[in-house]
Order: structure tokens, then sequence, then C-alpha cells
């Protein structure tokens, strides 16, 4: 391997280590990779760092960020509250299944892990601490959640798979329905065992039938937000971008005007906390943009792919080392990097061990987004922390019984084909 | 009056970035609202909402050095009781203020590049370099108040021990 | 080791550009005797236009390509292949790209660092929608079809009466399946290649636009070798230049057989009918006759008529 190569990762190791912020820390390791290969001028850095940002889908997360800082800075998020305690208040962990069930109601209108995460995590998060549970598990659960904004279509990742693959999208689309609700499921019931274990035990007593008519009528305006959203999308109105800054316009009139629960200086606090968010979250995601162009430059996919075949031919030993390598290059690659980069590449090895391409789509997929619970770069740990203040190395501990249920899932996924194929074959 | 313009210069880049996502917001409702409400599409406002966008990222970078509020690992300053968090710190300031440095001047180079090439944004047909400015100002800034934050650390005004970590 | 090339271009590699390039790999490897080495980055995987002009300018990349309707802030003669109903044909498009006009445009690009080498195609662009069979104009009126952000595309589909939404290339699938818009103007392959006949039902061939490629390389990097080495790279792209444009052309028929299987119902404009959407975008001409110049214009026209 390229002495570039192996300097780019130890001194990004090292640069992690010393807590420089993990944008940073990339940016420097790229620059020493770079100083080491020759390969590229340093503008180039610069260069990426102002591309990989200038992307209009992009835009959904910010726009989401601020609807969830709006509906938290006013009173959507503890009117859903009232509603959650008087449905599911009494079961055992009853706000995390909440938490799972309404990312994958959002996931079917998000493309975005991470926009999901913000969007359903900005509000759940705080009303599960309100509720007894721990920062962690609520941040936690949350977290895990987000992956099912990109496994249940629409899906942004699935679109580039689907062109980069040449396969169809809309196959794809139909695809990933049944394993994102297989993953919902797994995560619920991952939910339910540690909130047994850690005593999240709920109101135990079913709220009456008044409570959660008065708890509805009352939320009516919060529950109108996924309604907009999703009907915006699903009925060919907007895009998520513009679901999303719908979704703002309409949370902000929603508080300020008819709910008056925000005063001007809440407002300032909004924009503010976006703008905090939004920069802690894309100045990691410019430099890992350039981190995965260089690594495509030196070739490192490439070499990796030989090894690979250079191992065994037999599908029960190739499929699990290639899954623990793109979970491997999940870890510190950007999903659709990794995706765009990789799929031409494990695409014929997959094919020539008899896997449907339709069905690699959606393992890559569901790979993928567990790289988004994975540090250093794991987009939905960043959400998720800027969302609850926890550290990035509590919620990746926190968050690994969920990645540990999401690793089961997926092999179920692998090797139970017709979970993914049954639903495109009818 | 002085009081209020000395905050109104420490909190630049906390105004900029939020008034750039403010514009970016803005703009998009103009574009939706064209777009659905008068069936007609701007050709403008999805450039210009996305160049504010990538200035409020990097004028946010700095902001949110000031407010301590980027993504780290901090595995090794938590460790012994906090023990090491001081010379920790230090290092990852100045390993940071390196990085910011080293942008901005990179940053300036390309901006002098891009100005001698004369390219143009596609739609707003504005240099391009305007854009790119973002960076050389964003983690100029940003290294700036590294700056204020190391010194702080070493004056003990910040304790990096019980600093709360994001 | 071999002097390597990096070449970007944004389509995916079963696309006629994608096999294109992938033979210019192949050709000028084999004939260096491994002198040059090839590094493909497809599907747009080097980045988007702006990181491919820069990497050109830069020599972070050696050999790109990018559509004209992006070219037009380093020289308004691009703009020539953003006016509507133009070229009758496809050999009167190699009259334009190969002749005075195309080259002069290319040059403009000098003197910021990049050479064109010439021009490969994407085709003809045709309404496609999911509304209704499309043989009039009356019948396109009202459509709400995605266009590119250029500001020429915009304004013929508005004079043609159809409503023009910009909607980036990532978002235009999900687009077209949920309904956002009714339909998209674009070419046979990109279309095939992206799945489109899933999602639109009807397609017209108006052959409206005609969209060329440049193939640019850097400067600092064309420089650098040695005159035989240049020699073998122009050459061997002049061939895939033309097997380039034999693709997409060939492609274009294949597609037009196969998309009744796929459920696509086509309809072709009787030259009448398309005389009409021509005259109907003659504002167009006007709009942009001051940029691109009137006597570049009539040349252009002389030509395609010789
Ligand atoms: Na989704
Ligand atoms: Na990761």
């Amino acid at each position: 391997m390229d002495m570039a190569i192996i300097l780019t990762f130890v001194s990004l190791a090292a640069f992690l280590l010393l807590s420089v912020p993990i944008g940073i820390a990339i940016g420097l390791s790229v620059t020493v990779g770079m100083t080491f290969s020759d390969l590229l001028p340093y503008e180039f850095l610069i260069q990426k760092m102002v591309t990989s940002l200038d992307v209009f889908p992009l835009m959904a997360v910010p726009f989401f960020i601020m609807a969830g800082e709006i509906m938290q800075k006013g009173s959507m998020a503890q009117r859903l509250l009232a509603v959650s305690r008087s449905l599911v208040g009494h079961i055992t962990g009853g706000m995390a299944h909440i938490s799972v069930l309404t990312s994958m109601f959002y996931g079917a209108l998000s493309g975005s892990a991470p926009a999901t995460v913000a969007a359903v995590g900005g509000i759940m998060v705080p009303a599960m601490e309100e509720e007894g549970y721990s920062k962690s598990f609520s941040t936690a659960v949350n977290t895990a959640a987000g992956c099912l904004g990109v496994i249940i279509p629409p899906s942004v990742p699935l679109i580039i798979y689907g062109t980069t693959a040449g396969v169809s999208v809309g196959d794809l689309f139909i695809a990933g329905v049944i394993p994102g609700l297989f993953v919902g499921a797994c995560l619920m019931l991952c939910s339910y065992i540690l909130s047994k274990k850690y005593g999240f035990t709920g109101s135990g007593k079913r709220a009456p039938v008044s409570e959660v008519l008065s708890s509805l009528k009352s939320a009516l305006p919060a529950l109108m937000v996924p309604l907009i959203v999703l009907g915006g999308i699903y009925g060919g109105f907007t895009t998520p971008t513009e679901a999303g800054v719908i979704a703002v316009v309409y949370s902000l009139i929603m508080e300020g005007i008819f709910l008056r629960t925000l005063s001007w200086s809440k407002i300032a606090d909004v924009f503010k906390g976006t703008a905090l968010t939004t920069a802690s979250i894309f100045l990691v995601v410019a430099t890992a943009t350039a981190l995965g162009q260089i690594l495509l430059f030196y070739n490192l996919p490439n070499q990796l792919v030989d090894i690979l075949t250079g191992i065994s031919d037999n599908r029960y030993i190739l499929i699990p080392i290639i899954l623990v390598f793109l979970l491997v290059m999940g870890t510190f690659m950007d999903a659709l990097a990794n995706i765009l980069i990789l799929t031409p590449l494990l695409l014929p090895v997959v094919k020539h061990l008899g896997m449907d391409p339709i069905h690699f789509g959606i393992v890559m997929i569901v790979t993928s987004s567990m790289g988004f619970l994975t540090p250093p770069v794991g987009v939905n740990l960043f959400v998720g922390c800027s969302i609850s203040n926890l550290s990035i190395e509590k919620l990746s501990v926190a968050v690994l019984p969920f990645l540990l249920t999401m690793v089961l899932a997926l092999l179920a996924i692998v090797f139970v084909p017709s979970l993914a194929l049954w639903l495109p074959g009818l | 009056m002085i009081k209020s313009t000395k905050s109104v210069i420490n909190r630049s880049e906390e105004i900029f970035s939020s008034l750039a996502l403010v514009l970016m917001t803005g703009i998009t409702v103009v574009q939706v609202f064209n777009r659905y409400v008068l069936q007609n599409s701007l050709d403008w406002s999805e450039e210009v909402a996305r160049y504010l966008f990538i200035w409020a990222v990097y004028v946010g970078c700095s902001y949110a050095t000031q407010m301590n509020r980027h993504l780290e690992v901090t595995v090794i300053r938590n460790m012994f009781g906090g023990k090491f968090a001081k010379p920790v710190t230090i290092a990852a300031h100045l390993c940071t203020l390196v990085f910011c440095a080293c942008a901005t001047f990179w940053g300036i180079k390309f901006i002098q590049f891009l100005a001698t090439t004369g390219q143009k944004t596609p739609a707003l047909e504005v240099q391009m370099y305007w854009v790119f400015l973002s960076v050389p100002v964003g983690l100029g800034l940003m290294a700036l108040r590294t700056l204020e934050r190391l010194w702080g650390v070493i004056t003990g005004k910040y304790d990096p021990s019980i600093m709360e970590i994001n | 080791g071999p002097i390597v090339i990096k070449l970007a271009h944004p389509n995916v590699p079963q696309h006629p550009m994608g096999q294109a390039f992938e033979k210019f790999k192949e050709l000028l490897e084999e004939r260096s005797n491994g002198e040059f080495r090839v590094d493909i980055f497809d599907s747009s995987k080097f980045g988007n236009f702006d990181s491919v002009v820069q990497g050109l300018q830069f020599n972070m990349l050696q050999m790109g390509s990018a559509g004209t309707a992006n070219l037009s802030p380093f020289s308004d003669e691009f703009l020539i292949f953003d006016l509507p109903f133009l070229f009758p044909d496809y050999p009167s498009t190699d009259k334009i790209t190969d002749g005075p006009i195309g080259k002069n445009a290319s040059k403009a690009l000098e003197k910021s660092g990049i050479i064109g080498l010439g021009y490969i195609e994407i085709g003809f662009r045709n309404l496609w929608n999911n509304k209704k069979s499309v043989a009039t104009l009356e019948d396109a009126k009202g459509l709400k079809i995605r266009s590119t952000p250029s500001k020429a595309h915009i304004a013929t589909l508005k004079s043609l009466g159809m409503n023009p939404t910009p909607i980036s290339w990532g978002e235009v699938y999900t687009a077209l399946q949920q309904k956002t818009v009714d339909g998209i103007d674009i070419d046979l392959n990109l279309a095939w290649h992206n799945n489109f006949p899933e999602v639109n039902n009807n397609v017209t061939i108006v052959n409206s636009f005609y969209s060329p490629h440049l193939v640019m390389i850097s400067k600092r990097f064309l420089d650098s070798l040695t005159p035989k080495q240049k020699e073998l790279v122009l050459t061997t792209f002049e061939e895939v230049k033309l097997y380039e444009r034999k693709l997409i052309r060939d492609g274009e028929k294949e597609i037009l057989a196969n998309l009744k299987d796929k459920g696509v119902n086509v309809t072709v404009l009787t030259p009448e009918e398309r005389a009409r959407w021509q005259k109907a975008t003659e504002g167009v001409y006007k709009k942009f006759e001051k940029r691109i110049g009137k006597e570049l214009i009539e040349q252009a026209k002389a030509t395609i008529a010789e």
C-alpha cells in the first residue's frame, strides 16, 4: 500500500485522539497525505471544501434542523409528547418505540439519514429526557432509527446506486420497503429489551380515551407537519429540500402567529442554533468528501478489491468479507462516496457470486447506513451529538446495541434475498 | 455606546452566519412560492441559496469555535479524570490553528487563481471567487477564535477538563 | 511509472460516452505500449463541473468532458448550441462542431489553461411526459417540464407554452416518479440509461436542442508531453470522437425500436408541426442575438444550409 495512504490514516487517528475538531482532523490528515504523495496541489482541498457543499439537496439538512429547532423552542415537542404519553406511555420503552415509528414514517418522506435524525431526534430526544429516559439511550435510539431515512424509499443513496449500477431505481425503491420495515421492527425489539434492562417502564396505566383525544387535538398542528411534508413529496408537489423549507415556514407560522409560543429572542436562538449545528456538521462533510476523493486517486478501492477476490471464490466466505469491508469503509468514508466508488468495483464480484444487483443495492444501502453510526465519520452521530450535547464516544457506545441489531438484520437481508426481491418480483 | 459596538464585533460571525441562513431560507421560500403558486421558476434563486449556505457553513465554523460546538473525539481529554486535558487541548488548538492558517493561505492563492481565469457562476454570472472567499474568511476568523480560546486555556480562563464537550 | 491521465465525465459507464472513453483508455494504453495509463472517473465521481474545470486548470485532472451549456461563462460563442431548432439533423451538427465555429468557441478556453480537443455528443433533446401523447404545440401547452438551469432552455420551453422547472440532476428521477413535474426534455440515450421510460410513458421526437460535449485537456499537461506523445493522444481522441458519435446515433435507433416493448408511446413530430414549434421559439433567438452575435448565428445557419 502507498506510504501516503498509511500516513493519511495514521495521522488522522492521531489528530482525532488529540480531540482536534473532526473536520479539521480530516483536513489535516488529507494535507499530510498530499505532502507525501505529490499527487495534487494543496488548493485541491480548498476547491473540494467548496464544491462538496455546492449541492442543493444537501440544504434539506439545515432546513430540517431549523424546523426541528423551531418546534423544539416552541410548543410542538411538548404537544407531541402529550400524545405519545397518552398513547404508549404505559408500554415498556414506549417513547423509544414512538421514536422508531416516527423515523419510519419520516423515512418515507426523507431521502437522508442525518435529516431524519435532525427532524425526529430534534423533537424526540428532549421529550424522552423529560420522560426520564437517559440522554444516551434517547439519543442512541433516534440516531440509529435515522438510518430508516435512507433504507425506506425515497432514498438519495438508492437513486445514486441505481444509476451507477445501471438497474431500475423504481425496482430498488420497491425492494427497499420490506427491508426498511424489517430493520425498523428489529430496532423496536432492541429498544424493548434495553428499556426492560434499564427500567424505562413507562407509567404502567393506560390513559383514558378522553385524554388521548384532547392531546391529539392539541397536537394537531404538530401532527400536520409530517402530513404536509409527506403529502408534499408523495403528492409530487415538492422535492425534499423544498418540503424542508415548507416545514420551516409552517412551523414558524404555527408557533409564532397561531400558538404564540415564540418570542423574537427565541426565534433568534433558532437561527443561531441552526447555524452552529449546520457549521459543525458540514465542516466534516466537506473535508470527508475531499478525503474520499483522495483515496480514489490513490486507487485504494481497487487495491482492496484485488485483495478480496484473491482470498476466495466461495459466496459464504466472500460475501461476509465484502460486508465487513463495506462496514469498515463506512466507518471513515461518506456513504455516497462509498456507493459511487465501490459499486462499479464490487458489482462484478457479487454478480460472479450469483447475487442480484437489486438485492446487492439494498444490502449496500443498509450497510452504508450503518456507516452513519460509526466514528470517526458518522453523520448521524454528529447530528445526534449536536441535538443532545452528548460526546461522540459516549453516543458511539450507546448506539452499539442498535448497530449490532442492524448487523443481524443485515445478515437476514443478505441471506434471505426474498426480503428484498419478493415485492419487485410481484 | 462603546459596549454595544464591541459586542457587535464579538458577535459578527454569529450574526453573519445566522443571517445567511435566514436569507437562504427566505430565498428558497420565494423559489417554492414562485414555482408552485405563480407557476414561474426563478433561475437565480437556487444558486444564491447554495452560495449563502456555503458562506453560512464557513463563517459558522468560526462561530462554532467561539461557542465550543465543534464535533470532537474527546476520549483522551477526558481520561484519567481530565489530568491530561490541558496539554491535549492546547495541542489540539495548535493543530486547528495550523490547519486554519494553511487553509486561509491556500484559499487566498486559489482565489487569486480564479481571478486570473475569470470564471463566473452560471446563473448570476458573478466572479466565482466570491463563493470561494468563504473558506479563507471563515477559517481565518476561526484561526483568530482558536487563538482566543487557546489563550483562555493557557491562562486558565477556560478549564478544558470541565468544558462542556460535544 | 506510466504517465497517468485522469479523465472525468458525468455519465454512467454503460452510456455511449462511458463506452467511448473506455475505448480511449484501451487504445491509448495499447498503442503507447503502456507509456500512458488512463484512469476514468465516470458519473461525476471527480465532482461537479466547477471541479472539472478547476481540476484541468490546475492539472489535478488531465482530461474532462463537459456540456457546452456549462461553458458559456468562458465564451458566449458556446451559446450557439443553446439555440433551439437550429440543427435539422446529425450531419449538420458535425459541420458546426468540427468546423470553424466549434473550433473558435473552444479556443476561448485556452487563456484559462484548458485546450478543447473536440466535441462528442449527448444527442438531440426530445419531449418526455407522463400525461398524454403530444403531437402538436397545443398538446404540449401547460406541461410542467424539468429543464436545465440554462436560460435559453427555460426561455424555449416557455415560448412553447410549457412550464419549465429547473431541478438538479440528482433529484430528477424522483421528481418524475413522484410527478413533481409532468416530464422532461432530454435525449434518448440519457433517458434510457437513467430508466426514465419507467416513469414517463410518452415521448415525442422533437429534436429541439442538440447537446454536444467538449472534451478538454489540461494545457499544463499537454505542454508536458513530447511531440510524439501529444500526437498519439490527439489522433487517438479523434478516432474515439467519431466512435462516440456513432454509438450515440446507433443507440438512438436501437432505443426507439425498444421503447414500444417498454410500454412507451412514441410520437414523431411531422415536419410541418416541427416548423410550427421552430417558429414559436423565434423569440429565443432575438433574446440571445446580442450576446451570441447576429453574425455568428447567420454564419451557423449558412454553414448548416450548405
Ligand atoms: Na427515505
Ligand atoms: Na462511519
